[in-house]
């Protein structure tokens, strides 16, 4: 833990970054550049969790901090602020075309590594060799990066592979994810669902080379429709001022895991939760799981390829339902509306003959693909 | 895990029209978008209609594939595979031939099929069974008058993926990255530079992925200590770019030209062109210049730096080559500082003069580095 002194000093110095930035920037309603220093601050309502004041060197090529002020809320998990904060300065160090490497200033704990990042390193396995010179070295960020984001033992095995394979960086990957770009869940499902997820991941197939960028399109849609349930269920609603509103830093506690074999998602709370998009009211009960088959598919490929999906569910159940708790989930689009009604009521008697409900996302094949087309795009214009 | 499985279908002119959707128009219209698009204009909105119109064919195709009369052949999963592999291979080639369009009308198919035969040998998959059906197909297709759809299925492949890859770990920790500490001594940002670049030439001798970072840098220091690395000795050699969006550029090669000064002095005779860099950014520089190099329409049309940069570059060596075959020219090069095209134009400059070494000096370069009021004279490019 930092000394007072420099806590104070931290604070000062961020204050004076912050007049700064008023009076070159915002007072002259201008956007500052990479090589300038900016001043950050990361909340959750009326936590703060980090203040942090950044540039990208452009003579070194690295990233430069000037302040790294972090806190460690009870509330919140372990290392909670050096998450926020690390997380952070990799992916600017990364969005600003560096080259990873992060060096902190003499303001910062007298121009060491600070103190709960170092915890961090040690929490996710990494060795740090320059904590005492400040530096946190490319070799060492990347493997903090991968540790940070948060992948499951599988993805983070096969992200290792693409790296080998020199197919996509380790760092993109992270990129993706801490930007925004893709859930973890959902790069998840296209890192363990798809043949080559790196051309996805990438951005790499152009509309006119349609095969390739259609193949995308539908992994994208699949991984985006199951992103939506994810996101359905870690909703939180709070009642406020007389109002139900959704929070925005709580989730339900929730466990997602994804099957690879048959393009499943797993889900496991802590807490009781409605299920969304099924017929009947139903609970997830804490500690019990539900199994989804995700199938993004159009009312047509619905029709086409219902009895397939119905073997996958069979060997869905048989996999899952050993313990007789578990729920299994058919999860489709709202283009299977748009099957005949006959063919509807044949599903629909089908998947509760094998005790499988049919859950009816509330969007379309349409709206999946719009949706898989504006993060190809943001993806393409990420740093490769 | 999701796979990707190819079917052909033939579809005869008299089963196109389908509601008031006719798939001749569709596809013609689309193949105009595919010449629009090689041309490079609005390219976001040819894609999004190009998406639009692939959409509805794919849409045709398979509602007049459940139609038992229409001839159909299942390509499966490995026809995709083997379509990425020459897609990575020959990239150029791929999409000249068109082999991963969606459609091909009849009065296409003889040209389209010749182009896949030879690309197929080139990429020596020529006897793999899925690519002679496809031929079979085609050539059936063309004998009578059938146009030809390439509809694809999203299929799930269930078989179990092995994991725990002995050493995988060791592999990756391996990779070369650079585990060094920069200097974080301040130093003049030509000096700066120069070390850059010189680290990044150490790094990727020992195989580091790496590149030199040229955002945010003054184009006086760029063209000054590039020049120096263009007319250093040593190995010639490629030096990777990466501007701070992120967006990687063409590699800019280093170490190849020789400054002689005899050069200059057969030159110093002909009279000196005042250039300006780019159109419509500093007015001021108007009555200092002759003509602009680029028009910045041209090249700000990237979304990304490196997009800009290719541009200033395609734009450059066209402008070199015609100016090739009129003679001598001595250019005094105003420039400013967008980076992009900065790097774009002596990237283009360094090659072309590459290619003029053999020959007699016709084309050089003074750069002018416009400072505000003032324009500072750089050293010549020969």
């Amino acid at each position: 833990m930092p000394s007072t002194e420099h806590l104070l000093k931290g604070i000062e110095l961020f204050e004076q970054h912050v007049k700064d930035y008023d009076s070159l920037f915002r007072k002259r309603n201008k956007l500052p550049k990479n090589f300038d220093w900016r001043p950050y601050r990361w909340c959750s309502r009326d936590i703060v969790f980090s203040l942090l004041v950044v540039k990208h060197n452009r003579k070194g090529n690295y990233l430069e901090v000037d302040v790294c002020l972090m806190s460690n809320p009870p509330q919140y998990i372990e290392n909670s602020g050096a998450r926020v904060a690390l997380g952070f300065l990799l992916s600017e160090s990364y969005k600003c075309g560096g080259s990873m490497e992060i060096v902190f200033t003499p303001n910062v704990e007298g121009g060491r590594v600070p103190a709960y990042i170092c915890d961090l390193a040690i929490e996710i396995g990494v060795k740090l060799k320059n904590v005492f010179e400040g530096h946190i070295t490319p070799f060492e960020a990347r493997q903090l990066y991968l540790g940070l984001a948060g992948f499951s033992h599988a993805a983070k095995e096969k992200i290792m592979r693409m790296a080998v394979d020199n197919s996509i960086s380790p760092e993109r990957v992270c990129f993706l994810i801490m930007g925004g770009v893709w859930s973890l869940p959902e790069a998840e499902s296209i890192i363990l669902g798809s043949r080559h997820p790196e051309r996805l991941l990438l951005s790499a197939s152009e509309p006119e080379d349609r095969h390739l960028y259609l193949s995308d399109l539908r992994v994208a849609g699949s991984a985006i429709l199951g992103g939506v349930l994810d996101r359905k269920l870690l909703r939180t609603e709070l009642f406020e001022g007389g109002q139900i509103v959704e929070s925005e830093d709580e989730e339900s506690p929730l466990v997602i895991e994804f099957d690879s074999v048959y393009f499943a998602k797993i889900y496991q709370a802590d807490t009781e939760l409605m299920i969304p998009w099924i017929d009947e009211n139903k609970m997830l009960s804490s500690g019990h799981r539900m199994v989804v088959l995700v199938r993004a598919r159009s009312d047509g490929e619905i029709k086409k390829y219902f009895l397939n999906d119905l073997e996958s569910l069979k060997k869905l159940i048989a996999k899952y339902r050993k313990d007789a708790t578990t729920m299994v989930f058919y999860l489709v689009p709202r283009d299977f509306e748009d099957v005949s009604l006959n063919f509807q009521s044949q599903i629909i008697s089908q998947l509760k003959k094998e005790g499988v409900y049919l859950m009816l996302a509330p969007d379309s094949i349409a709206s999946l693909d719009k949706e898989a087309i504006r993060r190809l795009e943001t993806g393409r214009r990420t740093r490769q | 895990m999701i796979t990707t499985s190819i079917k052909l279908i033939a579809v005869p002119d008299e089963a196109c029209l389908i509601e008031r959707l006719d798939l001749r128009v569709l596809m013609s219209k689309t193949l105009k978008i595919e010449e629009r698009l090689k041309k490079g204009v609005n390219p976001d909105d040819e894609q999004r209609r190009y998406h639009i119109l692939c959409d509805r064919i794919e849409y045709l195709g398979n509602f007049m594939s459940m139609n038992e009369s229409i001839q159909s052949l299942e390509l499966g999963v490995e026809y995709f595979e083997l379509l990425l592999q020459m897609q990575t291979c020959f990239p150029d080639e791929s999409r000249s031939a068109r082999v991963l369009a969606n459609f091909c009308p009849w009065s296409k198919i003889t040209e389209q099929i010749g182009l896949f035969e030879n690309l197929v040998k080139r990429a020596g998959v020529s006897d793999r069974k899925e690519v002679q059906e496809k031929i079979r197909f085609y050539r059936h297709a063309e004998k009578n008058k059938l146009h030809v759809l390439e509809l694809q299925e999203q299929l799930i492949d269930e078989d179990e993926v092995a994991t725990n890859e002995d050493g995988l770990v060791s592999k990756f920790l391996s990779i070369p990255v650079s585990d060094k500490i920069t200097s974080s001594k301040d130093v003049n940002s030509f000096i700066a530079l120069r070390n850059q670049i010189n680290t990044v030439i150490t790094d990727l001798g020992k195989g580091i992925q790496t590149g030199v970072n040229f955002s945010d840098l003054a184009h006086n220091v760029i063209t000054e200590i590039l020049r120096e690395f263009v007319y250093q000795g040593g190995r010639p050699m490629y030096l990777p770019v990466i501007y701070a969006d992120g967006s990687k550029a063409r590699p800019f090669p280093i170490r190849c030209l020789k400054f002689r000064n005899e050069k200059h002095k057969t030159l110093s005779s002909h009279p000196i062109l005042n250039v300006g860099m780019m159109s419509g950014r500093h007015h001021e520089m108007d009555e200092m210049v002759k003509v602009y190099f680029f028009r910045n329409q041209e090249i700000s049309i990237g979304k990304t730096a490196a997009e800009s940069d290719e541009a200033a570059y395609v734009r450059a060596k066209e402008i070199f080559q015609k100016l090739r075959s009129e003679g001598i020219y001595r250019i005094a090069f105003f420039q400013t500082g967008f980076q992009p095209a900065v790097i774009g134009f002596y990237r283009a400059l360094t090659e072309e003069l590459l290619k003029r070494e053999k020959s007699a000096p016709g084309l050089e370069v003074t750069p002018y580095y416009y400072f505000g009021e003032e324009y500072e004279e750089g050293k010549i490019w020969i």
